[in-house]
């Protein structure tokens, strides 16, 4: 198969990944490739397969619903790249015209 | 091999025992070694010298000489957790992070007694065959370094096989303790899904994930294993109740032992020694009185079309929490939306880029069904077959890897090559197996074979118990008691 432009640049998209420079038009060929391997597994009967338990032996599980004691703020946020009076800081998501 | 350095667990308690040496000792000569090997083979990303001496000076101080795993020095594949002690997963995107806990099976083990000696190298996010995927270093194959040491627990199975540490941790997604062990000549153990808590492994598919340890011998792997087993109430997925005895049938031997062969072992695709190898370990178990039965071995021709599409699926989803906001890399830019397509562009390596774009695919509008549930569907035909073969066997035998280690270099380029040296290890991530490689011999260049042995679910004592007899018989460290030459 080909993956096309558009194709790749919704991809880029969905995944949230900027792809640059050769390695962009190599890791097209490369995925163009891998989807032609792997959907050979469409030639595979699977009509009479019953579905697939749960993961784990006994299929998901709940904890009591109580407070547990939790990870220290300061800790956490010493591990960001930009905190800011106890928060994580981003790049403006509303456009407020102010700058 | 420094005199200290070579001991198994066993070993190491006996000397404990008779109060020959002291855990700082043992630790100390394991530093040492790293210090005056550790630059050609490149097994580790982190060592914590000075951590370790002082929690083995802890140990000696405290009277905790009972404990299972008392002063063994242990290695950590860098994509399980430490707190204080930085974690990568080998990717640019999380140099530098410090998690702020321990994964579980950490816990355990230093509970147990064990001494953390430092991080190893893998494949970024455990994505790769042979360890060069590290956004850090490249890891050399200790038997002979121009050779990969196999991945994605590469810097582990290195670091074992070199005699750096007795045991250490790995984590394996479809295949990634067992083939490197394979590669290394060291034994490598992933438990049934679910055996071992997956709470601080960093995630890369979360149904196939399982951390296990790898070590010189397959008694220590049952060691280990004792210890970092059992349930645990922060993974959803952990099995419930307290694990078996995993050591206790270890030294019952083949005689009695149901094992399947594949009745197409004879028309894969594979290296000649490791064919005859397979083939020589086949007679002689026979001979040590085991019933052997020709199967017809399910997934073979899908399960590694199925691994990458369910694997990559997984991936995409719980690589997502990578956004340059609460930890690790972040590249600067004027808007959220940028921010977090830069830090992903610049912060993931090429495969992992290669994976997050397939697993996007496989699971987006229109190909959902054709690829994502599709692969659902051949993973319960894989894993009821796998179920049927255990109604009436005890053990399925075959190769860990279909060649030995390749020369550094010799796959990168080339991602579905490197994908296909996982052919004989993803079905039992898929069917939820415990699973085994054994060292079993070397091949014309001097580089190790390993044997794989899988068992129906739970049944890690009788897995144990034939990769026990498979050692015995092929005697492995007997043959080769120098180890890899270029540490010796």
């Amino acid at each position: 198969m080909d993956l096309t432009e558009s194709e790749l640049r919704h991809l880029e998209q969905l995944a949230r990944v900027k792809l640059t420079g050769a390695s962009r038009e190599k890791l097209r060929g490369q995925l163009a490739r891998i989807i032609d391997f792997v959907a050979k597994l469409q030639e595979v009967d699977t009509a009479a397969s019953e579905p697939l338990p749960p993961a784990g032996d006994r299929g998901p599980q709940t904890r009591p619903d109580v407070t547990q004691p939790c990870l220290d703020r300061d800790e956490v946020l010493s591990e960001s790249p930009a905190s800011e009076g106890g928060m994580f800081t981003v790049p403006p998501v509303i456009d407020t015209g102010e700058r | 091999m420094d005199e200290l350095t070579g001991y198994s667990i066993e070993g190491l308690r006996a000397l404990y025992r008779r109060n020959e040496v002291s855990p700082r000792e043992v630790v100390h000569a394991c530093i040492e070694h790293i210090e005056t090997h550790d630059r050609t083979i490149g097994a580790f990303l982190e060592t914590v010298p000075e951590r370790a001496m002082r929690r083995a000076t802890e140990l000696e101080r405290s009277g905790y000489a009972d404990r299972p795993l008392f002063g063994v020095p242990v290695a950590v594949k860098d994509n399980i957790c430490t707190r204080g002690i930085p974690t990568t997963a080998a990717s640019r995107i999380l140099d530098g992070y410090h998690p702020p806990y321990d994964a579980t099976a950490v816990a355990r083990l230093e509970e147990a007694g064990a001494v953390i000696i430092g991080k190893t190298n893998l494949d970024e996010f455990a994505m790769g065959s042979s360890t060069e995927n590290s956004a850090f270093r490249v890891t050399a194959n200790p038997w002979n370094t121009r050779y990969a040491p196999g991945g994605s627990s590469g810097g582990s199975a290195a670091a074992v096989a070199a005699g750096m540490v007795p045991v250490a941790l790995g984590s394996d997604t479809g295949g990634s303790i067992r083939q490197p062990a394979a590669f290394c000549g060291v034994a490598g153990l992933k438990g049934t899904y679910g055996r071992v808590s997956r709470y601080g492994l960093i995630a890369f598919a979360s149904s196939l994930d399982q951390i296990g340890p790898i070590a010189r011998e397959v008694k220590d792997c049952a060691a280990v294993m004792q210890v970092i087993a059992g349930h645990d109430p922060r993974d959803a997925t952990s099995i419930a109740g307290p694990p078996p005895d995993f050591s206790g049938e270890i030294e019952s031997g083949a005689r009695g032992l149901r094992i399947a062969i594949p009745a197409a072992l004879g028309t894969w695709e594979m290296d000649d020694a490791v064919r005859r190898s397979t083939e020589r370990i086949i007679r002689e178990v026979r001979t040590a009185g085991a019933e052997m039965h020709e199967i017809e071995l399910p997934g073979m021709e899908t399960s590694i079309a199925c691994y990458y599409i369910l694997a990559t699926a997984e991936a995409s989803s719980n690589l997502a929490r990578y956004d340059g906001v609460r930890y690790g890399f972040r590249a600067p830019a004027g808007t959220l939306i940028d921010q977090y397509e830069r830090t992903r562009g610049e912060g993931f390596g090429e495969e992992v880029k290669r994976r997050i774009l397939l697993g996007t695919y496989v699971l987006s509008a229109g190909y959902y069904d054709a690829y994502y549930a599709k692969a659902q569907q051949v993973r319960a035909v894989i894993t009821d077959g796998y179920r049927r073969i255990f109604e009436k066997h005890d053990l399925v035998l075959l190769p860990a890897s279909p060649t030995p280690a390749f020369r550094l270099g010799e796959r990168i380029a080339d991602p579905i090559a490197m994908y296909l040296s996982d052919i004989f290890t993803t079905p039992a991530n898929i069917a939820g197996l415990p699973a085994i490689s054994v060292p079993v011999d070397c091949c014309p260049d001097g580089l190790p074979i390993g044997l794989q042995l899988i068992a129906g679910a739970g049944r890690e004592a009788t897995l144990l118990r034939g990769a026990r007899a498979v050692e015995v018989i092929a005697g492995f460290r007997e043959r080769y008691p120098a180890g890899p030459y270029s540490i010796s």
